[in-house]
């Protein structure tokens, strides 16, 4: 009793501070928690019938458990979206998560503060601009008809294609725009890591004889290696964000399937074909691998003597 | 620094170094100028192949045509409309939130930040806050588009910890002359915190420009497009009606029309970019280090 009292006491005196914070709070379980518990019919066949509230919808649909899970995990299209999910997402990893790293090394190696500043700003600006926009860009330049492209097709002596839309090149070009885009925000975090790097022990590298290449695998590395494996780590975490804006508004029917990703496939069969029950399945699955995983990567940054991040 | 025997080498790298970051930033841009050098090119000027580092022959009726296009001025008002309104509310709640949040003795505050934490790391995903928007009934209203995003818990550690480095004898002296903690925040608080509000002004501010997927989701009426939604429609998803309508008489290259609508989506981002990129810079920092 006395420990509710003193509560009451506390709730009184800081009802203002209470009330500061409840529009928030009241947004938070709306808005944030009202759809947690939304994933619910994720384990029902829900039907929305008209006349009916959500409620009444939930309580007349008939349970299935995790038919819906089963489905996503065991059919030939479902297979295929995760399989197109981690494999865009891996050559994403292997090969764009060195790009900005490479690029932080040769902006550090800048002598003129000025030209370091300019190609740091003309980098870091596709960042700001939605993928809408970019995308938009780069159907133009690519396009068969009137793209930038289209000379180099004549110079090499072969028919012009729509890399856009030729399964065989499209991944590729996921690859190389996400690069083209986040090379520059991404290096930020390494050059913040190099600018860390105590001058003294390249002075007494170089006085033990090291040259510009030792110094890089004796100094450098080492110094931002921590960084390194920090982002690589994180970045695991969230393999099966395969860029969804990137490729909603790259993609196009001609490559639907090898760039079919969870996220789209929830868009198209639930906004579009109003399957709510399986899509949130799929949208289930995928947040509750994220999360692990997050936990999991968590975990190993702290193992490995990093500060974590949850 | 260097020895003089790795001097010569040295410089052939720099050389090097250089050159390759120059055509990095030649790479980056050059998206920017193709567009824009199409959209105040001629027809025959605009479908020609090839690079296109500046119109060679000039014409303004694209620009013109776009600017007076009404369905582009009805998406910018409801962009400017969102961006203003989504980020001032998100500003305040989260600011006042943050603020509760950052006082030692407030109740419930452990279970308030858990559950901030927690939606940070886990959804609903996209159809359960679909549902969500249609039981609420706001599918087809712009409220849509700023409710859902309204405080993100990122935010709220960030202003927290800002809070939290104002020093407390400021807040006190007001205390004892009776003041309330709303005044105090107002009245003391916000003015020391400028920097971090314009901070966090500035994110969600980016946020609401570039946003169309909830746009997209939940609204169906052409009259409440965004900016990006609108383009969307009429680049990527080939809607050539909707450029057609916009082109009369067809004297103008659709390609050219394109280039325009990109380029006055993208002007206001480039005229905030040198202020933007600083605070952007400062999230990235805070997120390595806190996450």
């Amino acid at each position: 009793m006395k420990t509710s009292r003193s509560l009451r006491a506390r709730i009184v005196k800081h009802r203002i501070l209470l009330l500061m914070v409840l529009p928030a709070f009241i947004y938070l379980l709306i808005f944030r928690y009202g759809p947690i518990a939304g994933v619910s019919i994720a384990f029902i066949d829900f039907k929305a019938k008209i006349g009916q509230s959500f409620f009444q919808s939930i309580l007349t649909s008939r349970f299935v458990g995790l038919e819906f899970f089963k489905e996503f995990l065991t059919s030939m299209t479902g297979l295929q979206i995760l399989r197109n999910t981690i494999v865009i997402s891996l050559y994403k990893i292997v090969i764009g998560f060195p790009a900005p790293i490479i690029l932080a090394l040769l902006l550090n190696e800048v002598r003129n503060p000025l030209f370091k500043r300019v190609v740091q700003s003309i980098t870091y600006l596709p960042h700001f601009i939605s993928w809408v926009i970019l995308a938009g860009i780069i159907r133009m330049m690519l396009s068969p008809d009137f793209g930038v492209i289209v000379p180099v097709f004549r110079f090499l002596g072969i028919p012009v294609i729509n890399l856009l839309g030729d399964t065989s090149y499209f991944r590729g070009l996921l690859v190389a725009t996400d690069i083209w885009q986040g090379i520059g925000w991404g290096s930020i975090i390494y050059l913040a890591a190099l600018s860390g790097l105590d001058p003294q022990l390249y002075e007494a590298a170089a006085i033990d004889g090291a040259g510009r290449i030792r110094q890089l695998f004796a100094v450098t590395l080492p110094g931002i290696a921590s960084t390194i494996v920090i982002m690589l780590i994180l970045r695991t975490g969230t393999i099966l964000d395969a860029g969804f804006d990137q490729i909603f508004n790259m993609q196009n029917a001609a490559v639907l399937s090898v760039s079919d990703i969870i996220d789209t496939h929830i868009y198209s069969k639930g906004i579009q074909e109003a399957r709510f029950s399986y899509t949130t399945a799929v949208g289930l699955f995928k947040s509750v691998f994220g999360l692990s995983m997050v936990l999991l990567t968590n975990f190993a940054a702290k193992r490995s003597g990093q500060q974590g991040v949850v | 620094m260097a020895s003089i025997k790795t001097s010569a080498g040295y410089r052939i790298f720099s050389i090097l170094n250089s050159a390759f970051l120059i055509v990095l930033c030649l790479v980056t841009l050059y998206p920017f100028i193709h567009i824009t050098s199409i959209a105040f090119s001629t027809y025959p000027e605009a479908i020609r192949t090839g690079l296109h580092l500046f119109p060679r022959e000039v014409d303004f009726a694209s620009m013109k045509k776009v600017f007076g296009s009404p369905d582009i001025w009805q998406a910018y008002y409801n962009t400017l409309w969102r961006t203003v309104v989504g980020t001032t509310l998100s500003v305040i709640t989260t600011g006042m939130a943050a603020y509760a949040l950052s006082k030692k003795d407030l109740p419930f505050k452990r279970v308030i930040m858990g559950l901030f934490l927690f939606a940070m790391y886990f959804s609903g995903g996209i159809i359960p806050n679909f549902l969500l928007m249609r039981s609420l009934n706001l599918l087809n209203s712009s409220w849509s588009m700023v409710l859902p995003s309204l405080v993100w818990g990122f935010n709220i550690i960030v202003m927290k910890n800002f809070f939290l480095s104002i020093p407390d004898s400021l807040e006190e002296s007001a205390q004892l002359e009776g003041a309330s903690e709303l005044v105090i925040f107002f009245k003391i608080v916000v003015p020391l915190s400028l920097p971090v509000i314009a901070t966090v002004a500035m994110w969600m501010g980016v946020y609401h420009w570039n946003a169309y997927f909830d746009n997209l989701i939940y609204i169906t009426d052409r009259n409440k497009y965004v900016l990006q939604r609108m383009i969307r429609s009429l680049i990527i998803d080939a809607n050539m009606s909707g450029m057609e309508s916009m082109n009369d008489a067809s004297i103008l290259s659709p390609e050219s029309l394109k280039g325009a609508t990109i380029l006055i989506s993208t002007i206001p981002i480039l005229l905030v970019y040198p202020f933007a990129q600083r605070y952007f810079i400062k999230g990235v920092m805070i997120g390595g280090v806190k996450g």
